[in-house]
């Protein structure tokens, strides 16, 4: 199984409630934003998804403010997690710019849980 | 869905239990005061397992649990609810938690002769009602943390007793082979946890290796879920097939390995591998997986089987990498199967079959020793 198909497996899962996301393409239109989380890990091992897309403009500055306050330059994570902790992945996407971070749960406070517990909001 | 996991017979029956291990433990002791290599030697030519690895007479195999409940909040540890010895309190999730240690902890005495997760009677704490539906357990490193899940997916975490078995397991691991969290020694060490939580249950049930299910997590789900547990040791990839969670994505053999950055390397569904490996020696061993399987499994992870080789019967066995590949850890378990059994034992020859049945080892591979 190839890293590709774990990921169409994990957007399988995301499908839950009303989907503001459009599965398929990750790219957002000009002007807009869209904020992927996917979690990892945890003693079940499943992979639930959620992603939110924003288009008006007023949202998009909402949005990027919590955005920009989020610790992207932090380090990355070493090789070996805490057993059974979950694992955030979390993807901002403009038209112009893309990041992302992989947010181990344990470091997973401040602006990092406000963004991911709006995201999970947001996708309901 | 949720039931009550440990039934009243059957504490009753893990308090004789209970009692009958400590007798064996300093039986055992007083065993390793006289000449226990010579009796290992002995019973290795005789073709019998190694007496049980000794906890030493000054050590208290005594259990000494504490449950807390954090409140529906994240702060560790929270405030205490039920001490060893209290009476049971009217919350479900504290009991089971309680009944659960209890039950973990006689399983590592009374089979491997363990006393408790660090072999030196460590104190067992957990905390329930952790976090806001929050849909998991953990060991953090010196506790067990329990989530109450958020009821439409996932029921409390704690009417598991193989998921309270399996995080225990956590902390063994961590005081012996320290498996790196990662990759292929991630997932045994992910494997390691299941093959210890399917035992624990298997032994308070009183059940052999063909009356289990060999299921981890069963009854964690809520009725909405079209699934009956987390995992299958014995069939991977069939333990759920839902809509909303898709079909359950374990491999069952290594044509199936994933390879992903998820997951700290797919840790939790690469150890489908492995776990069918012991669940497929255990049932062709028969009886009480603990007693045979089990017991090679855990001397392959501790080590003890290797320090305690001094006897000159088996050349040196060296301790497990704390990096060990799925291919490592076969050769391990083949190894100390022929240490405690014997070098045809029947024990040896299941193990060595079911690694090439997962297709960890291949046929015409002469298996280290």
């Amino acid at each position: 199984m190839t890293d590709q198909q774990q990921d169409d497996r994990d957007g399988d899962v995301a499908d839950r409630g009303p989907a503001l996301h459009e599965r398929g393409s990750d790219a957002a239109p000009r002007g807009a934003l869209r904020i992927t989380v996917s979690r990892t890990g945890g003693v079940a091992g499943l992979a639930p998804h959620w992603s939110v897309m924003v288009t008006e403009e007023k949202d998009v500055d909402s949005w990027l403010s919590l955005v920009e306050s989020c610790p992207w330059d932090a380090p990355a994570p070493g090789i070996g997690g805490e057993p059974d902790r979950f694992v955030y992945t979390i993807r901002v996407l403009q038209p112009d710019h893309e990041r992302d971070a992989r947010v181990p749960e344990r470091a997973l406070d401040g602006p990092w849980a406000d963004l991911v517990a709006r995201v999970k909001d947001a996708s309901r | 869905m949720a039931h009550s996991i440990v039934p009243p017979y059957l504490l009753a029956r893990l308090a004789e239990a209970d009692a009958a291990s400590m007798q064996r433990a300093a039986s055992a002791a007083r065993r390793s005061l006289r000449s226990e290599p010579a009796v290992r030697a002995e019973r290795r030519r005789e073709g019998l397992a190694a007496p049980l690895p000794a906890a030493s007479a000054s050590q208290n195999a005594a259990l000494k649990r504490t449950i807390a409940d954090a409140a529906n909040t994240e702060l560790l540890p929270g405030l205490v609810v039920r001490s060893e010895g209290a009476p049971a309190t009217d919350d479900p999730a504290v009991n089971e938690a309680y009944d659960g240690l209890g039950a973990t902890h006689a399983l590592l005495l009374t089979a491997f002769g363990r006393n408790s997760v660090d072999g030196r009677g460590l104190p067992l704490d957990a905390t329930v009602h952790y976090g806001d539906d929050y849909d998991n357990a953990f060991w953090d490193g010196a506790r067990m943390v329990f989530g109450d899940g958020d009821g439409e997916v996932f029921n409390r975490f704690t009417a598991s007793l193989s998921v309270i078995g399996h995080e225990l397991a956590h902390g063994v691991t961590q005081y012996t082979a320290a498996l790196v969290y990662a990759g292929q020694s991630g997932a045994l060490n992910e494997s390691f946890s299941d093959v210890i939580g399917a035992l624990v249950e298997q032994h308070a049930r009183g059940q052999r290796a063909n009356e289990a299910s060999w299921l981890i997590g069963e009854g964690l789900f809520t009725a909405q879920v079209e699934g009956t547990a987390l995992r299958s040791m014995v069939e991977p990839g069939t333990a759920y097939d839902d809509d909303v969670l898709g079909r359950d994505p374990q491999p069952a053999d290594m044509a199936g390995y994933v390879q992903t950055r998820d997951d700290n390397g797919g840790v939790h569904l690469n150890s489908g591998i492995p776990n069918r490996a012991f669940a497929l020696a255990a049932i062709e061993l028969g009886g009480f997986a603990w007693e045979r399987a089990g017991r090679v499994w855990y001397d392959a992870i501790s080590g003890d089987g290797a320090r305690d080789e001094g006897d000159g019967a088996a050349p040196p066995r060296a301790r497990l990498s704390s990096t060990a590949t799925f291919l490592e850890f076969a050769d391990a378990t083949v190894a100390s199967a022929r240490a405690l059994f014997g070098e045809g034992s029947a024990e040896a020859a299941a193990i060595a079959a079911a690694w090439v049945t997962v297709g960890v080892r291949s046929d015409d591979r002469p298996a280290a020793g």
